[in-house]
């Protein structure tokens, strides 16, 4: 083979080399459920840990019976909450979402050797949908919360007096991108940190896509907040309009 | 007088019973719950004839329930409210947001029926979160609060508790609701009495139709074209003039571009509700409509008399002659060679990418005809069809291309410059000359017997008209093809308004075409009396001497003349070949004229 020709073969599997999908080995073993199959392994007694990934006071909120509690970034209780036996039956679900595409708990579980993972297709929405039964450990009653539009939000950020931007999104998202001077305390803390948000300022709540601002609105007026309003449509929102302006 | 004494005092002691009850449960609820509840506003209230116990069930022992151990079951308004709560059961809120009824019925104690407009009130309750100036102020909000009883109100739109979760997936999701919401502002744009009384026009329906973006959507694939909602926004609907509107140039261009990433400012000049009627709106639209309207007239009358014409006297002279023309020579003797492998190939590449063509874009240009949407499955979607389209259209390209290039072979052979017009004009060439329109009249002749049927050379003037047809065709249908498949690229170079008058063009251009050869060249060359059912020579190459003697007599005598029908003569085509015209030919002949009647079953019904 001359220089030339391994040259060329040396290029070309450094592409490939790049192009190897080696992050999928940490997902092995994680399969999709749907709400009907999830029933009736309900039903008929089938052995499995079903886990709700969202929040702490979504999970309060709602959630499929018999359901853990263990919000994508609570890693570190995976090891007291989830039963040790490795080939254990794991289903795991969001309150609001298909998916929630940074939770890094799947890839714990999957690096502490679970086996079986489960994803429960829809969510709680499909199973809703498939008019399943839920229940509701305790309510946060909504309140009325205004929301406000993208390009008003633009506008109000560029007057003196300036809101309070509260970024409920998870770490990982709001570090890859978030409006500039936003406070980032994820859902699944705010029942804990809610008390590092200054009472005097008015607050925009912004979410992921505008299905989780209004909890958060709704449990922020039970600690004494008033002056709210919500990013209508979230940080997806936001983005469509950065881009089109 | 008895009787009727005891049962009024019974009636009265069992209406005293109830209330007294309820009161002394609601005496024990109020000296709790009063700093919560504002029992005076809930006596007033809807529900204010109920007692607390009727919503607030499972309290059984007060001393329990005072101690805190016997609490209330959660509130279950299904109770009552079965067929809401059996449709809310698949409403947006409910399933993204977990609200409840109480969280729209607020406050939930002191629930009052709705005084005045209830449309009015139902889009107050909405507008306590969705922001009032986006959804009110403008358009169909302002026109509800100012009496209008044709306005929408929210529910009139998105249902009241019923809004749909189109799909769990977002993309999906957004395809449907652009589909539902669609038909929604349709269903009352396109009402004429509607229209009538709030001054609008039901064209602009009609129009959305006529539009790439409309008929794909009419097909039912919603995924990747514009409904109503993507340029004009859902609720912000305010005339283009004013600078919020969504019609306003600056914001439609952003509208455009979210789907048109690659596009100059003046593709805005596209008019997504054409009308080829209204000559004052639309004038390069209208002429060139009015241009094509004429062209096919003019095409078709004349051809499709010609086909007639010559059906009936060819049909005549057949039975009284018993005549036709022989396809097949006898065994072992030799064939003449009209057509070169090349030719063949390159007709029965044609005859696929024209077949691609029409199947894929015909259920685009008729999209409410009932076989578009079966045909655009068999193809995959709208999407596939598109591609194969595509593809279909570029070998087109590239056959022209290369005919054009045999064409300039033909008149300037090995670069010879001399006697290209000789060879333009002359008996070889497909150029039409005098001796055309000389052989055109005696064929009219010959139709009414006003004489014989004109001795024809190589090619025929209906040969030649086919030929020459590809040049004005295809430069018409491939560029305006080009526009319709690149318009933002396009917009650097042309008005927005070109693309609506490419798709006129192309559209018609389409209809010219594929009628014109599943009818007139059909016709002449396949189900004229004396070669029915099948001309196979384009197929296999070959046809018999006294073929030639019959069909082409001018060319035979210059051939024998010249003494070169000798090399002319080839072995007669194997069977192999035989059969794949006969397949080939006959299955193309069958595919094209069923799809001839679909087409003229959509145009016409």
């Amino acid at each position: 083979m001359s220089g030339y020709q391994r040259a060329i073969f040396s290029f070309i599997g450094m592409i490939l080399f790049c192009f190897t999908p080696f992050g999928e080995a940490a997902h092995a073993g994680v399969y999709y459920i749907t709400p009907k199959t999830l029933y009736w392994w309900m039903e008929y007694g089938e052995a499995f840990t079903l886990i709700n990934t969202s929040s702490y006071l979504e999970c309060l909120d709602a959630k499929i019976p018999k359901s853990l509690c263990l919000s994508c970034d609570e890693r570190e209780k995976v090891k007291t909450l989830v039963p040790p036996k490795k080939e254990a039956k794991i289903v795991l679900y969001d309150s609001t979402r298909e998916w929630e595409t940074f939770c890094p708990l799947v890839d714990e579980l999957a690096k502490q050797g679970y086996r079986q993972l489960y994803i429960l297709q829809g969510g709680l929405p499909a199973w809703k949908m498939a008019g399943f039964e839920t229940e509701s450990a305790e309510r946060i009653p909504r309140i009325f919360v205004p929301s406000i539009k993208a390009k008003d939000l633009d506008g109000w950020l560029k007057i003196a007096t300036l809101p309070l931007l509260l970024d409920i999104r998870m770490e990982d998202a709001f570090r890859a991108g978030h409006i500039e001077g936003a406070m980032n305390i994820p859902l699944s803390l705010l029942h804990r940190k809610y008390p590092d948000i200054p009472l005097n300022r008015s607050l925009v709540i912004i979410d992921a896509d505008g299905t989780k601002s209004l909890l958060a609105a709704s449990y922020l007026s039970r600690k004494g907040f008033r002056d709210m309003k919500r990013l209508a449509g979230g940080m997806v929102a936001w983005e469509k309009f950065r881009r089109a302006r | 007088m008895h009787v009727s004494f005891f049962i009024s005092v019974f009636i009265f002691l069992l209406g005293m019973i109830s209330p007294i009850g309820a009161l002394g449960i609601e005496a024990n609820c109020k000296q709790c719950h009063s700093d919560n509840i504002d029992f005076p506003a809930f006596y007033r209230s809807i529900h204010g004839s109920l007692g607390c116990r009727s919503c607030h069930e499972g309290v059984s022992r007060l001393e329990l329930h005072l101690r805190g151990q016997d609490q209330a079951n959660t509130v279950n308004c299904a109770r009552c409210h079965q067929s809401v709560a059996q449709k809310y059961r698949r409403d947006f809120h409910n399933l993204k947001l977990n609200m409840a009824c109480q969280d729209c019925h607020q406050p939930i104690h002191s629930l009052a029926k709705p005084r005045g407009n209830a449309a009015i009130s139902l889009m107050n309750s909405c507008c306590q979160c969705h922001p009032r100036a986006y959804y009110v102020l403008p358009g169909h909000g302002r026109a509800l609060e100012a009496g209008n009883p044709d306005a929408p109100s929210c529910a009139d739109c998105h249902g009241l508790h019923n809004i749909p979760l189109f799909d769990l997936s977002a993309e999906k999701s957004a395809a449907l609701a652009r589909e539902v919401y669609t038909k929604k502002c349709i269903s009352c744009h396109g009402n004429v009495k509607m229209a009538r009384r709030n001054k609008f026009s039901t064209q602009t329906v009609k129009s959305y139709y006529e539009t790439y973006h409309g008929k794909v959507l009419m097909a039912g694939y919603p995924q990747r074209v514009a409904g109503c909602a993507d340029c004009h926004t859902g609720h912000n609907i305010l005339p283009k003039s004013n600078k919020d509107a969504a019609l306003y140039p600056d914001h439609l261009y952003q509208a455009c571009k979210a789907c048109h990433p690659i596009m100059h400012k003046r593709m805005v000049k596209f008019d997504a509700h054409p009308n080829p009627q209204d000559r004052k709106r639309n004038a390069t639209i209208y002429w060139a409509n009015v241009f094509m309207v004429l062209l096919l007239a003019g095409v078709f009358l004349f051809f499709w008399t010609h086909c007639v014409l010559w059906w009936w006297r060819a049909y005549l002279e057949k039975y009284r002659r018993g005549k036709k023309i022989p396809q097949v020579s006898p065994m072992g003797e030799k064939q003449i060679e009209r057509f070169t492998v090349r030719d063949r190939v390159m007709h029965v590449l044609l005859v696929i990418s024209f077949f691609v063509l029409v199947l894929t874009g015909f259920p685009i240009k008729y999209a409410d005809a009932p076989w578009a949407k079966p045909l655009l499955n068999f193809w995959g979607g709208p999407k596939v069809a598109g591609t194969f389209h595509r593809g279909a259209a570029l070998l087109l390209c590239a056959l022209f291309l290369y005919t054009c290039w045999l064409s300039l072979k033909f008149l300037f052979p090995k670069g010879e410059k001399s006697g290209w017009l000789k060879r333009l004009f002359g008996p070889d060439s497909l150029f039409p000359n005098l001796k055309d329109f000389k052989d055109m009249a005696g064929m009219f002749r010959w139709f009414f017997r006003g004489g014989e049927m004109p001795k024809f050379d190589r090619w025929t003037y209906w040969e030649k008209f086919d030929f020459m047809a590809v040049f004005w065709g295809m430069t018409v249908i491939g560029l305006s093809g080009f526009i319709l498949w690149f318009p933002g690229i396009f917009s650097y170079l042309l008005p927005g308004w070109m693309i609506n008058v490419a798709m006129v063009v192309h559209s018609e251009e389409a209809f010219l075409a594929a009628i014109f050869i599943f009818t007139v060249h059909f016709f002449n060359n396949h189900l004229v009396p004396t070669k029915f059912p099948l001309e196979k020579n384009i197929f296999t190459g070959r046809y018999p001497v006294e073929a030639m003697k019959e069909e082409r007599p001018l060319e035979y005598e210059r051939m024998v003349e010249a003494g070169r029908l000798e090399e002319m003569k080839k072995e007669a085509p194997g069977i192999g070949a035989q059969l794949f015209a006969s397949i080939f030919g006959l299955g193309s002949l069958i595919l094209g004229i069923i799809l001839a009647f679909l087409i003229f079953w959509a145009a016409l019904f």
